[in-house]
């Protein structure tokens, strides 16, 4: 009739406190495959970004009613959580905003099977709009330096004379530009700051990060992007930066290419990936880890674009969880994968020439 | 007072006093009660347990390290993870004050007028409502905020710094504008609404138990309702006022939604509480970078959880604290 | 200073309830009554239409007149707070004031109609209370200690001071000894004899011998039953009442056959 209260209390802590730390969701239902239609059968489990997300969820829908008995589940925990978990080896891939470091490197050739290590896919690309809220006003020209100046704090009135030269014949507003950045972390932060470093110069004396810094602009945050496009649209004269395919009712504007203006596209977009080159760090020339050129002269390119990739595994031991992966990877390449993901998610389809690229990087995988 | 024989034989240890039928529920029930209470026991400590492991690598990280790994912390930018908790802190108290100061004399005032005013019957729906308010989830507040309150308060910020802006509390934007309403001072304000219910539904209750005793013999010597609650009301009810207002605070300090989807946060120490970007709470920096983060960033950002699970229970403890002690002064002599 | 009390057809309802029926009695000035009677008599309850504390109840309300040396009580123009502030109470348990001190207790009352008082007024006031309460030489060291530290009959007399420090026309006392022994109960009666030289006194009580040592006029209340109104059946000089009584109730009463 003794309770041993001391030491269950002592190990009920401990498993309280494992369980807290093991609690992410993570588990989806094991279907069990009853009926074979198709091959393939089992459960492919995925986490990481959730700028990729709606694309995601478009693929694993597609690729589930091909594949009946396959379940594809997705954990859109972010980019850092995403490789922190294929590292650990939970998850046989992870989506990713960002590039592997060389030392996430060396613990993804242990991680995998074989001696290739991991690589990049670029599978979700997106291009980022600097979309703004000035009545009247459907588009802008602007350079880097411009906007840099615009979201630095420089620039703090729509007729400004670097906005002015740039548009000709657009009647510009004397009104103060209020910018509205995102307030949280996240993957297109990064990619706009990344682009104003790079092309900016000293216009842009931050780093690129995926807090937006704390600038000396008349400045809003938003709390993720609809909270941002809400905050713009509700604002008058407001500025800021998003996926384009949340721009619809917005002004966007269209950055200087070389001596050109590029309005955004998805074909403009996928081109900056094939324009750009691969990373020095790269692990081999089946990894495209790109290092996006944002200062490319290239005007078929639009530089401000997020490339959202799959880090994958060169080689997997298990054969159901190796074709599992390689065949809705290869799903995720095709054409038609890609365009479930430009209708669902307003993505830009990869170029031909890199969807077979992917596509025979994917069969090498598979055959290992 | 007639004992038979027989029936004392009955009775395995042959004696009137041994074991009676209700022993044994007695046992059962004590050992369920005492389980709950080591439970809670349990869980909080495995809670500081994990928090503490959890945030351990973020804590014995040099700062430089620490800086390179997570996107969020930047030692050269003046935001280490102890100032970036410093900045946090700040805006939390900040903003729970405005609460208070807001929520306090508002809850004070309903539940006097709950408990000494308002006829029975309006009392009693008054008090259903203010119950209800408590049921309202947070993300509701945080979009009537957003949606309806913020621009509907832009107008008085702009009086309030035109006319009391040299107080650097009201101080406007260097403009001299206030161009948006997502500042502290509307996240205080819908703080205040969210522990409003707290507080009155707390105070109401220490109110109805002033002693009649006291109450008529202020109204005995000619006091109006207003001067009986001053005299008798009020020095009665000090310590659960107070003990009522802790908990309110107690409960501004944690919230998350509603101050992520009002404030446009900054970290700064600023006193500015019309101006954005200036503040940001713990609970609500974690929520922006956690989706984000990698590890270390998340062990961070536990860290602030840690410093945010401190302040509440210090302030938890306080309002226990000072509660206890209305038995020992309370008029009920 | 003092002043005399007409009741006239008096009904004083709870709500629909009628709590005591049909009272006409006089009061005099400078003088003690006396009303006793059992438990739920009603003889509180008319005490406290004669300062309107019945009010304070919800639904308290009466039917009738009270005249203050002339002036109804129940008139169109009374304010109930100045009513209260004419008409002192003492109650059954002490109830200083527990977070004030023994002076502010004091003048508490009197700071309800001065806001300012100078500070020898103040003085002056508390010592001349404390002395009418019979309570000066007692507490006279101890005037920034809490109330609430004094004996219960101490207690008892520090709210009599408290009364009487705003100068009322009459002082109500309801049981004001009944939850005092018997040397703090003696102290409160000699004090009430002291008292009436200057007010009109009326004490509702339980204690048969206290109203006969007390007081020169006794009242007797009475009940038919629960839930009747209680009524008054016999008002007559004290030592007439106990002596004899007119009606067999209040004789049966006194003598100790039910109550």
């Amino acid at each position: 009739m003794t309770f041993k209260i001391r030491v269950g209390a002592t190990a009920t802590a401990a498993t309280v406190a494992v369980l807290l730390a093991a609690c992410t969701p993570t588990n989806e239902a094991a279907l069990e495959a009853s009926q074979v239609e198709s091959d393939l059968a089992g459960n492919l489990q995925g986490a990481g970004s959730s700028a990729q997300e709606a694309g995601m969820d478009a693929w694993r829908a597609a690729f589930q009613s091909n594949n009946p008995d396959v379940n594809v589940g997705y954990d859109p925990v972010g980019s850092g959580g995403g490789i922190e978990q294929f590292l650990s080896g939970a998850v046989p891939f992870a989506g990713s905003d960002g590039l592997l470091s060389d030392e996430e490197y060396e613990i993804a050739a242990d991680r995998c099977a074989g001696d290739g290590g991991a690589y990049h896919l670029p599978m979700y690309i997106s291009p980022v709009a600097v979309i703004f809220n000035i009545p009247g006003v459907e588009s802008l020209n602007m350079d880097a330096i411009t906007i840099a100046e615009i979201f630095n704090g420089d620039i703090s009135s729509w007729d400004d004379e670097a906005i002015a030269a740039q548009n000709e014949g657009v009647d510009l507003p004397a009104q103060t530009i209020t910018v509205v950045p995102r307030s949280d972390s996240s993957g297109t932060t990064e990619n706009f700051t990344d682009y104003l470093e790079q092309a900016a110069g000293d216009a842009w004396p931050h780093e690129a990060s995926k807090e937006f810094p704390a600038t000396d602009a008349q400045r809003v945050g938003g709390d993720g992007t609809s909270a941002q496009i809400d905050q713009i649209r509700s604002s008058e004269y407001s500025v800021g930066y998003a996926d384009a395919s949340r721009s619809g009712g917005l002004g966007t504007a269209a950055l200087k290419v070389g001596d050109e203006y590029v309005p955004f596209s998805p074909e403009a977009a996928a081109n900056i990936v094939a324009a750009s080159p691969v990373m020095d760090n790269a692990n081999g020339e089946n990894d495209l880890a790109y290092a996006i050129d944002r200062t490319t002269t290239d005007a078929s390119a639009y530089p401000l674009t997020l490339v959202s990739y799959h880090i994958v595994c060169s080689e997997y031991t298990d054969p159901n969880e190796r074709e599992l992966l390689t065949e809705f990877e290869k799903f995720v390449a095709s054409a038609d994968g890609q365009n479930v993901a430009a209708a669902a998610a307003g993505s830009a389809p990869l170029t031909a020439e890199l969807s077979d690229r992917i596509t025979a990087i994917v069969d090498e995988i598979a055959s290992n | 007072m007639t004992t038979t024989p027989s029936s004392t034989g009955s009775q395995p240890a042959g004696n009137d006093y041994g074991t009676h039928p209700g022993a044994r529920a007695n046992g059962i029930f004590k050992g369920m009660s005492t389980g709950a209470g080591v439970l809670i026991l349990v869980t909080l400590a495995a809670v500081a347990t994990f928090l503490l492991v959890e945030a351990w690598p973020a804590f014995i990280a040099s700062p430089e390290d620490l800086g390179q790994e997570v996107s969020f912390i930047k030692p050269e930018d003046g935001q280490s993870l102890m100032e970036i908790i410093g900045y946090l802190i700040y805006g939390t108290v900040l903003m729970s004050l405005i609460a208070l100061v807001i929520a306090t004399p508002i809850s004070i005032g309903i539940a006097l007028f709950i408990s000494h005013y308002a006829p029975r019957r309006l009392a009693q729906t008054l008090g259903y409502l203010i119950d209800l308010l408590a049921a309202v989830p947070s993300v509701v507040y945080g979009l009537w905020g957003v949606a309806v309150l913020v621009p509907f308060l832009n107008p008085f910020y702009q009086f309030l710094a035109d006319y009391l802006g040299f107080i650097p509390l009201f101080a406007a934007p260097e403009s001299g504008e206030i161009f948006t309403g997502r500042v502290a001072m509307s996240a205080g304000i819908v703080l205040a609404i969210m522990i409003l219910p707290i507080i009155t539904a707390v105070t109401r209750e220490v109110f109805l138990q002033t002693p009649v005793l006291h109450e008529e013999a202020a109204l005995a010597m000619g006091a109006t309702r207003w001067e009986m609650v001053k005299m008798s009301v009020f020095p009665f009810a000090r310590s659960g006022m107070v003990g009522a207002t802790m908990l309110g605070l107690g409960r501004a300090l944690g919230e998350t939604m509603a101050v992520l989807m009002i404030i446009s946060p900054g970290l700064t120490l600023s006193p500015y509480i019309l101006q954005p970007n200036q503040h940001n709470t713990v609970a609500g920096y974690i929520a922006l970078q956690f989706p984000e983060a990698n590890a270390m960033g998340v062990s961070s950002l536990v860290a602030m959880g840690l410093a945010l699970f401190v302040i509440t229970l210090v302030v938890n403890m306080l309002a226990r604290w000072v509660v206890s002690r209305r038995s020992e002064f309370s008029g009920a002599n | 200073m003092s002043k005399r009390i007409d009741i006239n057809n008096l009904n004083v309802y709870y709500s629909q309830f009628l709590a005591v029926e049909d009272v006409s009695l006089s009061i005099e000035p400078k003088a003690v009554t006396a009303f006793i009677g059992p438990s739920g008599c009603g003889k509180s309850t008319f005490l406290r239409t004669l300062n309107r504390m019945h009010e304070v109840i919800p639904g308290g309300r009466v039917e009738g007149e009270v005249l203050i040396d002339g002036v109804d009580l129940y008139g169109k123009d009374v304010d109930p707070v100045t009513v209260r502030r004419h008409v002192g109470m003492v109650f059954q348990r002490p109830n200083p004031f527990p977070t004030m001190s023994i002076a502010e207790n004091v003048l508490a009352g009197y700071r309800l109609n001065n806001k300012r008082v100078s500070n020898s007024d103040a003085d002056d006031l508390v010592e001349s209370s404390l002395r009418g309460a019979n309570l000066w030489d007692e507490v006279k060291d101890r005037l920034n200690k809490p109330g609430s530290s004094l004996s219960g009959g101490q207690q008892q007399r520090l709210c009599i001071a408290r009364a009487i420090a705003i100068k009322p026309d009459i002082l109500l006392m309801d049981e004001p000894c009944s939850a005092l022994d018997p040397i703090s109960t003696l102290a409160i009666e000699d004090l009430i004899t002291d008292l009436k030289d200057q007010y009109t006194i009326v004490i509702v009580t339980h204690n048969m011998q206290q109203a006969a040592r007390v007081s020169d006029t006794t009242a007797f209340f009475n009940i038919a039953g629960t839930g009747k109104p209680g009524k008054l059946i016999e008002m007559n000089d004290t030592t007439t009442m106990f002596s004899t009584p007119s009606e067999k109730a209040t004789e049966d009463y006194i003598s100790g056959r039910f109550g």
